[in-house]
């Protein structure tokens, strides 16, 4: 198994000596059970560039170093700025290296900015609010009603449109014509519920073509799904697409404890929407 | 040939590599074929294809898969670049927007694409369509399918727990699935060709898994069809969730069982009208708080709700072992549509 304590004070016994060249040595990730390490490397304090070792000689001695250390044959690999890329230090007596090509695509770079700028809506006074809700949850139902419910008190109007998902063809392209001919009469709107995977994916697809139409728009989701919604929206270029996180599991809860759910969470919905006024 | 994906220095030996291949985040848990630089540009050479080239923008991430990519990921997997031209029309065909990729990668439900292929490629490419053909035959299907599973994960960006949600997942989101059509055996034209596309062809399907239908007894053709139609109509089957627009399934015909039925019925519009008719459930089946999302999306009729809703979302397909007394059902995810292109590309030796 190795000695993998050993590992923090090798780590500190080699930062040491490389430090006195300018060179720094990080710890990135260590996995004991894959045997694996992998290190940063940098150069930018470095006395002489060109006195330091070349990438795959460093990284073949920090691996001996590491595995006098431990005990046992590890993996190590560093990300060496002069290769652009990362060097695999050999892990065994062989040392042969091959350079392989990574398998993963370029993904399209995000930044804030990229999207449109996060609408929001000082006051809902005499306003309306577009709900978009789905065929699969009653508990958005239930939810959404208890909302709208809350709105009419505050003298804002709200409707609802049903999304069936997955529409294909040209009957699909209708159904979305018909979704964002809705979000036009309105002046924000609430997309729910992402309550499984491929409905979050529409959940978020939808909020961002409200958000896209210019109106402070809030996802919902359930708690379960969170980290896909985020990531989904991430995806789509959109960063701080506010999203109101519900407990999971929620539809199968009792309707009475849905419904009082919803007006707990009314006032949250309202800050992310961006509600500064009273009325 | 100039490439352009990011190299990186890795141990050669297929074990470290392996390792080291996980240390990247890369790989499904299987040893991987190290992609080398010389692997993947003779994979390309000997397919003739340009590495450049874009196939499809796969989501979630959007990344651009390339042939250059399919490549990699068809090196590491260990397919033939015989394949290439298959697996493009694959990863085209997934990235369709009625398959409806970007929710069957991050759904709870354990869909995979399957591949079912036509065409004289089926022999070239040793893709089994006899017994074993859905997993255990030889040749070069599991490498394929596999492929196209790494690429999904690489390049799409599938990954559990963080962009796909689905609960259990499954075998074949390793290996794929991949298999073909016995179109000699069949007294139908090959599905491919039903679907208006002749030749070398492949028809990708969300599959939320295979369910075997087994029966000793039935002799005649509507007895075989009763008996697929009512295997089909499980409660739990995903096409008779009330909320997505529809939902297709797929069946496996074994050769001996498809010859007996098509004696009756020389038209699989037949064969597909006689399974729907027998795929459906009394509404009673159901507790009665379920009725209202049913009726509001038109499921109900005559008392009846059938699991897909036309006949024509039931695709057949003749496969499998000479051993009959079995069928196979491929229920599908709603709501992607299967879609079927033709593979283009010249014939690799």
């Amino acid at each position: 198994m190795g000695d993998w304590v050993q590992l923090e004070a090798a780590m500190f016994e080699m930062s040491a000596i490389a430090s006195a060249s300018g060179v720094t040595v990080e710890l990135d990730a260590a996995d004991e059970e894959l045997r694996t390490i992998s290190l940063a490397v940098d150069l930018e304090s470095a006395d002489c560039a060109d006195c330091v070792l070349p990438p795959d000689r460093l990284a073949a001695l920090i691996t001996g170093n590491l595995q006098r250390a431990l005990g046992i044959d590890v993996l190590v690999t560093v990300d060496d700025a002069r290769t652009g890329g990362i060097v695999a230090g050999s892990a065994t007596s062989s040392g042969r290296s091959i350079l392989v090509l990574d398998p993963c695509g370029v993904v399209p770079s995000v930044a804030q900015g990229d999207h449109v700028h996060r609408p929001t809506i000082e006051s809902l006074a005499g306003r309306r609010v577009a709900f978009r809700v789905d065929v699969l949850w009653r508990s958005w139902d239930w939810t959404v009603e208890e909302w709208q419910r809350c709105l009419s008190g505050r003298g804002t109007t709200s409707a609802s449109w049903r999304r069936a998902q997955g529409e294909a063809g040209e009957t699909g392209r209708r159904s979305h014509a018909r979704y964002e001919q809705f979000l036009a009469g309105a002046d924000a709107a609430v997309v729910g519920l992402g309550n499984c995977g491929s409905c979050t994916a529409w959940t978020i697809k939808d909020a961002l073509t409200a958000r896209q139409l210019g109106l402070p728009t809030v996802a919902v989701v359930t708690a379960q799904f969170e980290v896909l919604a985020r990531t989904v929206a991430h995806d789509f270029g959109c960063l701080d697409l506010p999203i109101l996180v519900v407990p999971f599991p929620y539809d199968t809860l009792p309707e009475s404890d849905v419904r009082c759910l919803a007006r707990d969470s009314f006032d949250d919905l309202l800050v992310l929407l961006g509600i500064t006024s009273c009325d | 040939m100039r490439l352009t994906s990011a190299t990186l220095n890795a141990p050669e030996d297929v074990v470290e590599f392996s390792a080291f291949a996980a240390a990247q985040g890369w790989g499904d848990g299987l040893p991987l074929v190290a992609p080398s630089v010389e692997r993947v540009e003779r994979f390309l050479d000997a397919a003739g294809c340009n590495p450049a080239e874009v196939i499809a923008e796969l989501p979630p991430l959007r990344a651009m898969c390339t042939y250059e990519l399919l490549a990699v990921n068809g090196v590491m997997a260990g397919a033939p670049p015989a394949a290439l031209h298959l697996m493009a029309a694959a990863v085209k065909a997934m990235a369709e927007p009625d398959f409806e990729l970007a929710s069957l990668n991050a759904t709870t439900g354990s869909v995979v694409p399957a591949v079912v292929v036509n065409g004289e490629q089926r022999h070239r490419l040793s893709i089994p369509f006899g017994a074993g053909c859905l997993g255990g035959a030889g040749g070069w299907a599991p490498a394929i399918g596999r492929a196209l599973r790494l690429t999904m994960r690489h390049v799409a960006g599938q990954r559990i727990g963080l962009t796909s949600e689905s609960v259990f997942g499954q075998p074949a989101r390793v290996a794929g699935l991949v298999f073909g059509e016995w179109e000699e055996r069949s007294p139908w034209p090959p599905l491919a060709e039903r679907r208006r596309t002749v030749g070398d062809a492949i028809t990708v399907f969300g599959a939320m898994g295979t369910m075997n239908i087994c029966d000793l007894q039935p002799a005649e053709p509507d007895e075989f069809l009763e008996l697929i139609g009512v295997s089909l109509a499980s409660r739990g089957a995903n096409g008779f969730i009330a909320g997505p627009a529809y939902s297709e399934t797929m069946i496996a015909i074994n050769p001996v069982w498809a010859e007996i039925i098509g004696r009756k019925y020389t038209n699989a519009d037949d064969v597909q009208q006689l399974i729907w008719e027998h795929a459906q459930l009394p509404i009673e089946a159901w507790p009665e708080h379920y009725r209202p999302a049913l009726e509001r999306a038109g499921r109900i009729i005559n008392g009846r709700v059938s699991l897909v809703l036309e006949p024509s979302q039931l695709l057949v397909v003749v496969c499998g072992g000479l051993g009959a007394l079995h069928a196979h059902a491929l229920h599908g995810w709603g709501p992607s549509s299967a879609i079927t292109f033709a593979v283009d590309g010249p014939p690799v030796s």
